[in-house]
């Protein structure tokens, strides 16, 4: 990333430096054998007393009839985050996680992109370099996306994505799943977002592999803010009020999907309309699962991730058919949760009737609906 | 190439790594971080195998100051502790080291090297031994942090 040099933080630098005074002697070698001659005398010290304490702790008196027997498991680290899923059969069912119980992400959830070098390729700009902190995860901040260039996606292309507009998780999401091998164009601007986002996005450390391989560096950007991240945060922070939401995942053949629903006030409905989400501003696009706000409801999927168990995006792409998916709801005119998820349910049911695979069925939905408004 | 001595390689750099010890921890500890900085440097065994010697002597002024840095911050905090009459710091002037200090001593290095030293973030990533993603957040984060505070000094 070139920055702007800041002709007054320049100046502040120049100010600091020409305050520097004359350099030291270099210090002579009795210096140096002292100053050694004392580090070998600490580390010799912090030895000894390592050795001290480590025969108290084994000495008979200190332990008395409690000699260890058992060895202390392991230490493994958290479990990874995993949401229950329904084994595909004919008696399966939708599951349901309420928020609240949805773990916070581990170490391991957090993606680590490191040193993909950004470029210019010839069909337009592209990703510029990212870095994932995982002590900065949670923090949502800034982040630069500056469209996407899809290289097999007519309906990306189609005046939904152009360079320097500001596109939502969704977009990106299936930007990223039908482009592995074309071209994408986003930048993070601060490194404290992706993990957030693309933990959302559902993206694999290997996927992310994979799109950093084709991605080339990006020309002069604007930093943008992407709203929507502040409303997924939120929502899988488990912030929504209680009862309202809610994960839902299922499976269907190899493609599993990951549901979060939450309650919505749209102020205007759209593919890519800014939304009001509990007070948490978004923004919604054809690949994010959709609702129908035109006979009131308030309801509305947040998000959506489809993915296989080898986390390969070309396979989710062209097996668990993830537009499609979202297009189908997004078709349906579900005035509540309940007739959203249905219509899903249905749609899952007839994709997977088609490929001659056992359905999941919607036989039951136990969520709380919010009032219809 | 031959290896330079120890000497000439200090003479070469020492006006460098004080300018940096000076925009890391102000002009009165420049001096000694630099020293403290190279006998450590010289006492080490890897010091020998360092392929890029200046970015070494960079790499430990660094750390040196960020030693320093905290353990005069504890001294500080058991100085105020310790004084029963309250001191008022005048915090009316603004200059430069006071802006600065806002400012960790990693993101200090960042726009030193980068501003002083015209480094790319590249070249100031393996100066420092980070990567140049961790660059690119310092000097943002340095950039935003000093922008609040100049603003807010113009303003007041």
């Amino acid at each position: 990333m070139t920055y702007t040099r800041d002709p007054e933080i320049a100046a502040l630098i120049d100010e600091v430096v020409s305050m520097a005074p004359p350099p030291p002697e270099l210090p002579n070698a009795r210096t140096r054998s002292r100053v050694r001659r004392r580090s070998t005398l600490v580390l010799g010290g912090v030895v000894l007393a390592g050795a001290l304490v480590a025969l108290l702790i084994a000495a008979p008196w200190s332990s008395g009839s409690r000699k260890p027997s058992i060895i202390a498991p392991a230490i493994t680290g958290p479990e990874p985050l995993q949401l229950p899923l329904l084994v595909p059969g004919p008696d399966a069912t939708i599951d349901r996680v309420d928020i609240n119980d949805v773990p916070p992400p581990t170490p391991q959830d957090v993606m680590y992109v490191q040193e993909y070098s950004a470029g210019t390729s010839e069909s337009g700009p592209h990703l510029e370099v990212m870095t994932v902190d995982s002590s900065a995860r949670g923090k949502v901040q800034t982040l630069e996306f500056l469209g996407c260039n899809p290289a097999g996606d007519p309906g990306l292309a189609a005046g939904h994505q152009h360079d320097g507009e500001i596109i939502s998780l969704g977009s990106l999401q299936a930007c990223l799943i039908t482009n592995v091998e074309g071209s994408l164009s986003l930048r993070w601007v601060d490194t404290d977002g992706i993990s957030v986002m693309l933990r959302s996005a559902g993206l694999s450390v290997d996927e992310l592999e994979t799109i950093g391989r084709g991605v080339r560096r990006s020309t002069g950007t604007q930093t943008v803010e992407v709203p929507l991240l502040r409303g997924l945060e939120e929502v899988a922070e488990g912030k929504l009020p209680d009862g309202l939401g809610t994960v839902i995942s299922f499976h269907q053949g190899t493609c599993t999907y990951d549901l979060v629903v939450g309650p919505a006030n749209p102020s205007s409905f759209g593919f890519g309309e800014p939304i009001d989400v509990n007070g948490a501003a978004g923004r919604l696009h054809e690949n994010v699962l959709n609702w129908n706000p035109a006979r009131g409801s308030t309801a509305g999927l947040l998000g959506h991730v489809g993915h296989t168990p080898d986390d390969s995006a070309t396979t989710a792409a062209t097996e668990c058919d993830l537009a499609g998916v979202a297009r189908q709801v997004i078709q349906t005119d579900g005035a509540t949760w309940q007739h959203t998820l249905d219509a899903l349910g249905d749609h899952v049911h007839r994709a997977s009737t088609a490929n001659n695979e056992q359905a999941p069925t919607v036989t039951s939905l136990p969520l709380t609906l919010p009032p219809a408004s | 190439m031959e290896r330079q001595s120890d000497a000439e390689i200090y003479s070469t750099s020492a006006k460098d790594l004080v300018r940096l010890a000076t925009g890391l921890v102000g002009p009165s500890d420049a001096q000694d971080v630099v020293s403290a900085a190279m006998v450590r440097v010289l006492s080490s065994s890897s010091w020998a195998r360092a392929r890029d010697q200046r970015a070494y002597l960079f790499r430990a002024v660094v750390n040196e100051a960020r030693m320093h840095q905290r353990s005069s911050s504890r001294r500080a905090a058991r100085e105020r502790k310790a004084s029963s009459s309250e001191v008022v710091e005048d915090l009316t002037t603004i200059d430069a080291l006071v802006v600065l200090d806002a400012l960790s001593v990693r993101q200090r290095a960042v726009l030193i090297l980068i501003y002083w030293y015209d480094q790319d973030q590249q070249s100031t990533a393996e100066m420092l031994g980070i990567t140049r993603g961790a660059v690119a957040r310092h000097l943002a984060r340095a950039h935003a942090r000093l922008r609040e505070i100049l603003d807010n000094d113009i303003h007041a």
